[in-house]
């Protein structure tokens, strides 16, 4: 069964989610079911209001997700605030490039395996590598 | 308890709150001040789980966090947060006068901008002099290491212009 499309709102301070998206797009090309708000200048009650307005938008059918980016700051309180009033799907707290991009490689997954998918992936794409002082390079946690 | 902020923010618990002013200084509770709040359980439930773990979130209404206020002068720390600064003026008529109140957000739309993150409604402004009147020092600062301005300034440097105008 074809599931209907699968729209995201990148939800975050300041520019980071104008950012991600533009990043996204420079990989996989302009997305139209991806749109990105700001909380800049704007009270909790005004970003609601600009979400519901963005979800109130998509055609019937949508599948609407508010990617959001701090799990406990405003945009991701607002979000599950203006979530419980549309009929938004779900709601992702830590949004980071790996994840948006999931988010539009996987939009043939069912809900449950979709948020599954793309939570994986965006904690994997978390690491790091320490560097010692005169020493060689090697990802992080790993052990030989 | 002894409240080491008084802050008025119009996201209340949020990321400021609690890495920026958090991380300083450590508080063991968050008062949240408002009495639509403490009496919606749903909110209560989704602003409480912004609060890190080791933080205790609470929800008063104005009677019963000036009752606290007034009575309470155990050991544990906390930061009071409002929504706006008129609920500073109402802890005031229920008997709790705010000695210095933080104002770290409010983002009215068409208010009067002050900082990059004060835009005030008349009513915020009239709350801010009533508190002035009844003794509280009211500063704006975001962030712990930004400048602390005095309210009174900011809202002088604003009435300056519209006086040289009016003469």
């Amino acid at each position: 069964m074809i599931e209907a499309a699968k729209v995201a709102i990148v939800i975050a301070h300041g520019s980071l989610a104008s950012g991600l998206v533009s990043a996204m797009e420079k990989v996989l090309g302009p997305q139209p079911n991806v749109f990105w708000l700001s909380n800049g200048g704007k009270t909790p009650e005004t970003l609601e209001r600009e979400i519901q307005a963005l979800v109130a938008r998509q055609p019937a059918g949508s599948q609407v997700y508010l990617l959001s980016d701090l799990r406990g700051g405003s945009c991701g309180t607002t979000s599950l605030r203006a979530a419980r009033r549309t009929g938004v799907r779900g709601v992702f707290y830590g949004t980071n490039l790996a994840l948006l991009l999931e988010f539009v490689l996987h939009q043939d997954l069912p809900p449950e395996a979709f948020f599954e998918a793309l939570v994986s992936k965006a904690r994997t794409a978390v690491d790091g590598v320490a560097i010692e002082t005169g020493g060689s390079a090697e990802p992080a946690g790993s052990s030989r | 308890m002894k409240v080491l902020l008084f802050r008025v923010d119009d996201r209340l618990i949020h990321g400021q709150v609690i890495l920026g002013w958090g991380r300083r200084f450590r508080p063991q509770r968050l008062i949240v001040v408002d009495d639509r709040i403490a009496g919606d359980p749903w909110e209560r439930e989704l602003l409480g789980s912004a609060a890190p773990p080791e933080v205790a979130a609470e929800f008063l209404s104005v009677g019963a966090a000036a009752r606290a206020l007034r009575a309470d002068g155990g050991p544990e720390t906390a930061f009071v947060l409002l929504e706006t600064p008129r609920s500073a003026v109402r802890l005031a008529e229920a008997g709790y006068v705010v000695p210095e109140l933080n104002l770290g957000g409010l983002h009215r739309e068409g208010g009067l901008r002050l900082t990059a993150y004060l835009f005030l409604s008349p009513d915020d402004v009239a709350a801010v002099r009533a508190l002035h009147a009844a003794g509280t020092r009211v500063y704006a600062q975001d962030v712990p290491d930004a400048r602390r301005l005095a309210l009174e300034d900011l809202l002088r440097e604003q009435e300056t212009p519209l006086r040289r105008e009016a003469r």
